[in-house]
């Protein structure tokens, strides 16, 4: 079993960015996590169809654990979908970080 | 002089690296906005908040790997996500059933390759078999114009403003410089916005891209505004029933001209990928389905292992 992280303290470290200040840190990790939220949504929506859409939106406005209940209903391997997304999000992190370093 | 320089380079680094996830940030937005047009409509209607979904969905999951136990770093649920990644089950495959597959699709395309409604379910199923891939000819509700058809080679495409065969060798194979560089950009635009941006991701795509005639999609002239950014770099898998082997490409132009006699197009190294040697087009056709793959798990390239027998049969 293989352990994907996306947490503040291993991330930093990961991609050799201990220097940055910590409010560098928190501002970088508050914009990771956005992209994240995003990305998740993303996946969410492209898995369910327009009815199911409806009930999930709505239900997470009232329920959050009957919204996850239902995802985890509606959508096969749903854990790995979560994992799937934190590496896209890693690996998007380590393309942004090419560039910046490029432009820096 | 020299220590001072090092002193002020994280600043420019922060500020740079800020701007490029800024603007990844809304390059996710912009396409989801495009992608899920008619759920956020319904969700605006009905007065839900999109910025506060977004929030709500990292929290419920996050909730989720909660329950399920997992560890979690020490900044609390949505600032820390650990998830257990669970390697695939599958038995290893059987290269004799592969074989045999392949030979299955080849006699059903030799048979009713012209016809114009395919067996989709036996395609997807034959193709799975011998890639191992999720392949699929519908996909929530697009299926593509043809999924079998002559395939031709196509030039390289300008990635970047200003790009030109020569930037575009420093980052390509020299063995395809043969196919020169198309003078107008592909039907989707760049593959990035400068030269700078030009990361491995966006390298690929354009070595692994095929066309394909979305503009025969019944309703296209009506619907491309709307259809269009689904399809843009949309991930899908070449198949060569002759010899077994696959290409994992992106959609990265529209074409060829219906007048070509051709139904796709493919770029040098796909090409390639796919056993057809320079100018070589197949006597028989490929195949082209999705790839189910949301989470970007499957790497753009060549297929393997192949099967050891597929070489015999590649039709010149």
């Amino acid at each position: 079993m293989t352990l994907i992280r996306l947490d503040r303290e291993t991330l930093f470290a990961e991609f050799n960015l201990e220097d940055l200040t910590e409010e560098e840190k928190d501002h970088v990790f508050a914009l990771l996590l956005e992209i994240f939220n995003l990305r998740l949504l993303d996946h969410l929506l492209e898995r369910l169809s327009f009815e199911d859409q409806q009930v999930f939106l709505a239900t997470i406005q009232k329920d959050e654990e009957k919204a996850r209940q239902f995802l985890t209903e509606r959508i096969a391997n749903f854990d790995t979908l979560i994992a799937d997304t934190v590496a896209v999000v890693k690996r998007d992190f380590a393309q942004d970080l090419k560039i910046a370093k490029a432009k820096k | 002089m020299e220590d001072k320089k090092e002193q002020e380079q994280p600043k420019d680094f922060f500020e740079s690296l800020i701007a490029a996830l800024e603007r990844r940030q809304k390059k996710i937005l912009r396409a989801i906005k495009r992608k899920h047009k008619k759920i956020l409509a319904w969700a605006q209607s009905n007065g839900y908040d999109i910025s506060q979904i977004q929030k709500k969905v990292g929290k419920v999951l996050t909730t989720s790997a909660l329950s399920a136990g997992l560890i979690l770093g020490t900044a609390g649920p949505i600032t820390a996500l650990s998830i257990p990644i669970i390697e695939e089950q599958r038995a290893p495959p059987n290269l004799e059933e592969k074989e045999a597959a392949r030979l299955e699709l080849l006699s059903y395309f030799e048979k009713y390759g012209k016809n114009k409604n395919l067996n989709d379910e036996l395609i997807e199923g034959e193709v799975a078999k011998v890639t191992g891939l999720p392949v699929k000819v519908n996909l929530f509700g697009y299926r593509p114009p043809r999924i079998y058809g002559k395939i031709g080679t196509e030039q390289h495409l300008p990635r970047f403003p200003g790009d030109k065969l020569v930037t575009h060798l420093q980052t390509s194979d020299w063995q395809y410089s043969w196919a020169g560089m198309a003078p107008k950009l592909g039907a989707w635009g760049y593959f990035a916005d400068s030269k700078n941006d030009m990361v491995e991701d966006a390298i690929l795509k354009e070595k692994y891209y095929v066309a394909v005639q979305t503009f025969t999609i019944p309703g296209w002239d009506k619907h491309w505004y709307e259809w269009k950014d689904w399809w843009k770099f949309r991930k899908m898998l070449v198949y060569n029933p002759a010899n077994g082997k696959a290409v994992v490409v992106i959609v990265g132009d529209a074409g060829p001209a219906v007048s070509t006699g051709k139904t796709f197009g493919g770029s040098p190294e796909v090409m390639d990928g796919l056993g057809l040697e320079r100018g070589q087009e197949p006597a028989r056709g490929v195949v082209i389905l999705f790839l189910d793959d949301p989470a970007e798990k499957i790497p753009l390239g060549p297929v393997g292992p192949q099967i050891p027998g597929g070489e015999e049969t590649v039709s010149a």
